[in-house]
């Protein structure tokens, strides 16, 4: 038995669901550590990190999560947190945007993330949309520090995604300069 | 974590609004290569620019790749050569000049500035001898470009020097009569010439600037017409101060994508960086222009009343939001209205609706003066110095920066078309009114004193 878990829960949209699940959580006496949450198309989903004042199972964790929603409306999972995940990121290196726009068709996400994961680059944030025939995908990227960025702008821009498909790859800081009053670059911070 | 609609606006300034990274200008000190044997001269100052900017053009081309932001240009600027070649004839100028030139060409930047003299309250030998080797210098090279400061707020208008200039403007058209003129396209006349200034053809080294410095100009004419744009079409009543809110905030992350890439080029060739230019500078592309953004601000005419006003609050605004997001500005910062450069400026020239006088009462509210205008080629050397002096009076008094690039168009006459292409564009030819009624005036020489600073109306 554990006191530290991670819980994801989905389900369709409505007014409560955080009410209700944490209501059950705190009747463990749980308290949530972080949590983040998004509705896509009228679907719910979020994860949460919870620390237990004792150890509960985590079956019991996930029968109460469930409770809180009607018979069968939440889809709940339960897993025993390692506390060293969040300091071991799966790569270190620079963040890049890695953005691709153009005419929507089956596959791409699933082409572009295979090729990224065969050059060992993670994933961080990815956010993708279809307005009519459009595709837009949006992903935030860790870069290995050994990879040569040139290189694999050429290597994105040859993969048979469709000719219509554009697909940059740039760092991150051009987006944090443009949208975030508080960038400094690494040149004007106190030596 | 960024927002993805923070991620997409800056991604649709790139692709849609020709944001780039206009010109990243290496600023480079050459005032140590001065030697009295001209080819020494020429060898050190040969070395020394292959040696500081040979990697120029590789790192940008490395930096606009990981940042995905185009640099358009690449260029050097170096100290004013009238007083790096000073102890030298014609021969050594002009030797100094295809040096410069060779150079250029070597590390593969598209233009050098610094072939220049500061006189604006006299001549010394060297700079006398810049000014009289400027037609056939301008004329044989391709890539050196001159500036002449001929006067400022504090030492007031050497007409000595306006009009040698004026001579020197009809000289290098005629020397470059094969390509309308372009010679004179490489040569300003400036009063209070800033000593940072990375565009061409005015870049130079000042004197009170480090040995070598990264100086950027960007450029967002197209950013800030489509976001004028869209506030426009977020609907209700648009009043001109949410417009200069809007403009502010483009210029904000216009700004902060020139100081980024200058920082990340200068750090990478390990030398200081300077400024970044606010300038909205257009290019002949469509929807590239300052002349449109009037246009999307309600001037459907350029040049009509109401003009210069609408000028003037986007030249303001442009500087505020830049200040806020940079405190290394510097430069000209303003918008620029090179007539040939900014395809609906030049249109309305070709249909009348601009005149000069307009142009120069529009140049007392933004950068830089009356630039990239075509003239007829049968102007007198006194008329252009007249125009000169009066753009220049406009800055002394005003205390900024004016300049004049104008280009007499051998063999063409008002309303013919002068064709330089690029990114120098191309005009109907603007007719001069009253030629040859200041020649009295311009010819007594002499300085025209310092103007006062106080009882300002």
């Amino acid at each position: 038995m554990a006191r530290d878990f991670v819980i994801s829960v989905m389900s369709r949209d409505r007014v409560g669901i955080i009410a209700g699940v944490t209501r059950a959580i705190l009747d463990l006496r749980g308290n949530v550590e972080a949590l983040s949450q998004t509705v896509l198309h009228g679907y719910f989903t979020f994860i949460l990190t919870v620390s237990f004042l004792e150890e509960v199972p985590a079956e019991r964790i996930q029968a109460a999560v469930e409770k809180s929603g009607s018979q069968g409306e939440l889809a709940v999972s339960v897993k025993v947190r390692d506390t060293d995940a969040a300091r071991t990121a799966p790569v270190t290196g620079d963040q890049f945007v890695l953005t691709i726009m153009g005419k929507d068709r089956p596959g791409v996400i699933s082409r572009i993330s295979s090729y990224l994961s065969s050059r060992s680059i993670n994933i961080v944030d990815l956010y993708a949309y279809t307005e009519g025939d459009n595709f837009v995908m949006i992903s935030q990227v860790t870069i290995p520090g050994n990879l040569d960025i040139r290189q694999l702008q050429i290597d994105l821009e040859g993969l048979p995604l469709g000719s219509d498909l554009v697909i940059r790859l740039q760092h991150e800081d051009i987006f944090v300069a443009t949208s975030e009053i508080e960038f400094r670059h690494k040149g004007m911070r106190p030596r | 974590m960024l927002r993805s609609e923070d991620i997409m606006t800056t991604l649709g300034m790139f692709q849609k609004e020709h944001l780039d990274v206009r010109t990243v200008t290496m600023g480079l000190n050459l005032m140590d290569c001065a030697s009295p044997d001209a080819d020494q001269l020429c060898r050190k100052i040969h070395r020394k620019i292959l040696d500081r900017a040979g990697r120029l053009v590789s790192v940008c081309d490395g930096i606009a790749a990981r940042y995905g932001i185009p640099v358009v240009n690449r260029r050097v600027a170096v100290s004013p050569i009238s007083a790096v070649a000073a102890s030298h004839g014609m021969g050594g100028f002009l030797q100094v000049a295809r040096t410069l030139d060779e150079a250029a060409r070597e590390i593969q930047v598209n233009f050098i500035g610094g072939y220049t003299a500061l006189v604006q309250k006299g001549f010394t030998a060297g700079e006398r001898v810049l000014i009289e080797s400027l037609p056939e210098a301008l004329s044989t090279t391709e890539r050196v470009c001159s500036s002449v400061n001929v006067a400022s707020t504090k030492a007031g208008i050497n007409m000595d020097a306006v009009l040698m200039l004026g001579e020197v403007i009809v000289r290098t058209a005629q020397l470059t009569a094969a390509s309308d003129g372009f010679g004179c396209a490489k040569l300003v006349v400036f009063a209070n010439i800033p000593e940072d200034n990375p565009f061409m053809a005015g870049a130079y080294l000042g004197y009170g600037e480090p040995e070598c410095v990264i100086n950027i100009g960007v450029s967002g004419p197209g950013v800030v017409k489509s976001a004028l744009q869209r506030l426009a079409k977020s609907g209700g009543q648009i009043d001109l101060g949410a417009m200069a809110e809007e403009i502010k905030m483009t210029s904000f992350r216009v700004t902060r994508v020139g100081e980024l890439i200058g920082r990340e080029v200068a750090a990478a060739l390990g030398v200081n960086f300077g400024i970044v230019d606010l300038s909205l500078a257009p290019t002949p592309a469509v929807g590239d222009s300052v002349g449109e953004i009037l246009q999307t601000m309600g001037i459907t005419v350029i040049g009509a009343p109401g003009s210069t006003a609408a000028l003037a609050l986007l030249n303001d605004a442009v500087k505020k939001g830049g200040l806020f997001a940079s405190s290394s500005v510097g430069g000209l910062s303003g918008a620029f209205i090179p007539v040939c450069e900014d395809r609906a400026l030049a249109e309305a020239v070709e249909k009348g609706h601009l005149s000069l006088e307009k142009l120069e009462a529009m140049t007392s509210v933004c950068s830089v003066g009356l630039d990239m205008i075509a003239i007829p080629g049968d102007t007198d050397a006194d008329t252009i110095a007249a125009i000169i002096a009066d753009e220049m009076a406009i800055g002394i008094v005003n205390n900024k920066t004016t300049a004049v690039r104008l280009i007499p168009v051998p063999g063409k006459k008002a309303g013919e078309k002068a064709v330089f292409g690029g990114l120098f564009g191309e005009s109907a030819i603007m007719p001069i009114r009253h030629p040859g009624a200041s020649t009295r005036f311009v010819r007594h020489g002499g300085r025209v004193p310092a103007p006062l600073h106080s009882l300002n109306n």
